[in-house]
């Protein structure tokens, strides 16, 4: 491969190392918040009662669950944006 | 810092900055729409996630402009009773 059009001086490419991680860093963290978010919203949905185990319908309402939590936050996303739009 | 990096360091905040917005807008909404989850949401419960962000947003536009009222009352008011 072929980086010679990169501008390649070594401050920036200390900047954009560390940058990177920061980015990184946040998605990661982020990942794991929203992780923690689907459990406790779908703990509370489906797991009204909790049994000695993890019962069959409560798997399948948590599996449900998560699938709607993101097609939610899709839903938000678009809203968000468009509403935003709307007003500026 | 460099302005380039600067700049990248700026949308990167920018961007965490809308990703916290929506997740917190999620968490509300999820709360006052859905139902028990099936295998789909239903075009009732979009319909209400969709007017929950914007009335979020029109709440919060709300709330700017009161508080800039009041804010600007308080000034305008005699300085004594601005900290009674």
């Amino acid at each position: 491969m072929d980086f010679s059009s990169t501008p390649s001086f070594k401050g920036n490419d200390d900047v954009d190392r560390q940058l990177a991680k920061v980015q990184e860093q946040l998605y990661i963290q982020n990942a794991i918040r929203k992780l923690q978010i689907i459990t406790d919203k779908c703990f509370e949905k489906c797991v009204t009662k909790p049994g000695t185990s993890l019962d069959s319908s409560q798997q399948k309402c948590t599996l449900f669950c998560m699938d709607r939590y993101t097609d939610t936050e899709k839903i938000v996303t678009e809203s968000l944006t468009q509403r935003l739009q709307q007003h500026q | 810092m460099d302005p380039r990096a600067q700049q990248m360091l700026a949308r990167t905040l920018k961007s965490q900055e809308a990703a916290k917005q929506i997740e917190l807008l999620t968490e509300t909404c999820w709360d006052k729409c859905v139902g028990y989850p099936g295998n789909k949401i239903d075009s009732k419960t979009e319909y209400c996630i969709r007017n929950c962000v914007s009335r979020y947003v029109d709440t919060s536009y709300f709330i700017g402009q009161n508080v800039q009222q009041r804010a600007q009352q308080l000034a305008s008011s005699r300085p004594e009773s601005a900290f009674s």
